[in-house]
């Protein structure tokens, strides 16, 4: 999926493209094994009063992916995206429920249905009944900074259903993962992951693009006093080194120093 | 490369520079936001630009910005604009690069709608400006013969190219403006009076 993504093979509606992106984003991360790379991710999320429920989870012993699960409360019913389940070290659990959003906001469940109707309080409340451990609804949009309306919306909502034993709802953005991603030395599938996400520009600011296609080479045409063509490379790495061709006969290199001396061309 | 080669790459290049000038934008408002600043301007980020055919030196921005305000900084109107380049010949010292600038307006009390988009340009006003990240504060009875809403005006600014990334956004030009306004932090008024329309966007 993700090379398919790369080559730009899919032409799907945006609504598809958000569990495809799901797919290839908690696939990627669940083929990879990298826990603590996980915990870090969803140590980001924050609620909308600034604190981070997931942040310092004990260390993991084992984490399982479900992708849209069907979970249930009485007769109030969800498919979240992504229900994570992590079993720590000191013999707790976790279990992270993950709403993921690209360019759509969150859902209204419709009037007349049991439970609460804003989506993430749904499906807080719902994630409540998969035990007493420690519980979180993370919502993964690709916004830059907390949504806090939003958050606070479904938090009044889900605690007029749920009072002070509310689970609590926190958000993160694809956008952090791209930045933890490109800070770590990457296997194969996480390394087209993150090219999956800097192509989606799921990314924070990275940098201005390289000016790689401006020209790097001057010609030198003979003259009528005996002088022969030459090229001159403008050196692409640094330290660099100058290369003088004629033709297609390299003729000399030189390799500057890190300090570079004075020097100039001879006759 | 031939020529037209050259010059497709050069028209690809600038649509994935205005990407990442997007990006870096957006990226300074989550910055912003985490230091309690809001946008003051809704989603415009460029003035000034014309899609006519008699102005054809306006069919490229000139520079792109954000404006914030804050309700526990009340008296502050914040900017970062990247400045890219002085088309009108406007500045007073002459750009030899584009150039990432923040600043800050700081009023006797609220901006309220009293302020113009371009002054985002204010860091290329400056006549005794500094483009090394040193950040210049003076008064608005500097510019004699100009009359201006705010009391003090403060920018900073360094070369676009040496933003590279968000750490480098935060630490060289979001942070720096963060500590210069909390000097100005005193309240005058409940945070959500704050908010106020933007002014009116010039023609053009």
């Amino acid at each position: 999926m993700l090379q398919a993504i790369l080559a730009r093979k899919l032409t799907r509606p945006e609504e598809e493209f958000e569990d495809l992106l799901t797919s290839s984003v908690f696939g990627s991360l669940q083929y990879a094994g990298d826990e603590t790379l996980v915990l870090e991710f969803l140590g980001l999320a924050s609620s909308a009063d600034g604190s981070r429920p997931l942040a310092f989870l004990p260390p993991c012993v084992s984490l399982r992916f479900r992708f849209w699960p069907w979970l249930t409360h009485g007769d109030v019913g969800c498919e979240p995206d992504v229900v994570l389940t992590i079993e720590h070290a000191d013999a707790s659990w976790t279990t992270v429920l993950i709403e993921a959003k690209l360019k759509s906001g969150k859902g209204w469940a419709p009037e007349g249905n049991f439970g609460p109707r804003d989506q993430l309080a749904r499906e807080a409340w719902c994630l409540a009944s998969e035990g007493q451990h420690r519980r979180c609804v993370v919502y993964l949009t690709a916004d830059f900074a907390v949504p806090r309306a939003s958050l606070l919306e479904s938090e009044a909502e889900l605690l007029s259903f749920a009072g002070e034993s509310a689970v609590p709802i926190a958000w993160t953005t694809w956008r952090a993962l791209a930045g933890l991603l490109a800070r770590r030395h990457l296997p194969a599938i996480l390394t087209d992951l993150l090219a999956v996400l800097r192509k989606l520009h799921l990314t924070f600011y990275e940098g201005l693009p390289p000016l790689g296609d401006l020209p790097r080479r001057f010609l030198f045409n003979a003259d009528d006093e005996g002088h022969t063509s030459w090229s001159f490379d403008v050196p692409t790495v640094v330290p660099p080194t100058f290369r003088f061709h004629d033709g297609s006969r390299s003729l000399f290199a030189f390799a500057s120093p890190p300090t570079c001396p004075p020097w100039r061309f001879g006759s | 490369m031939n020529d037209g080669a050259k010059l497709k790459a050069t028209i690809v290049y600038m649509r994935e520079f205005c990407q990442q000038l997007a990006l870096l934008l957006r990226t300074s408002d989550a910055l912003m936001a985490d230091r309690t600043f809001e946008q003051a301007g809704g989603n415009y980020a460029i003035i000034e630009t014309s899609g006519v055919i008699g102005q054809p030196t306006r069919w490229i921005p000139n520079e792109v910005f954000r404006f914030y305000w804050s309700g526990e900084h009340p008296r502050v109107l914040a900017f970062v604009a990247a400045l890219l380049d002085d088309r009108d010949k406007r500045y007073a010292t002459e750009l030899h690069e584009p150039l990432l600038t923040a600043g800050a307006f700081i009023y006797q009390s609220k901006p309220g709608n009293n302020w113009e988009w371009w002054w985002a340009r204010w860091h290329g006003k400056m006549r005794n400006r500094r483009d090394d990240g040193t950040m210049v504060q003076v008064d608005a009875a500097s510019w004699p013969g100009e009359k201006f809403p705010f009391e003090r005006v403060m920018t900073l600014a360094v070369p676009l190219i040496e933003v590279v990334d968000s750490t480098s956004l935060s630490q060289r030009l979001i942070e720096p403006l963060s500590a210069a306004v909390a000097e100005f932090r005193e309240a005058s008024g409940p945070a959500t009076e704050v908010a106020a329309p933007p002014p009116p966007l010039p023609n053009g």
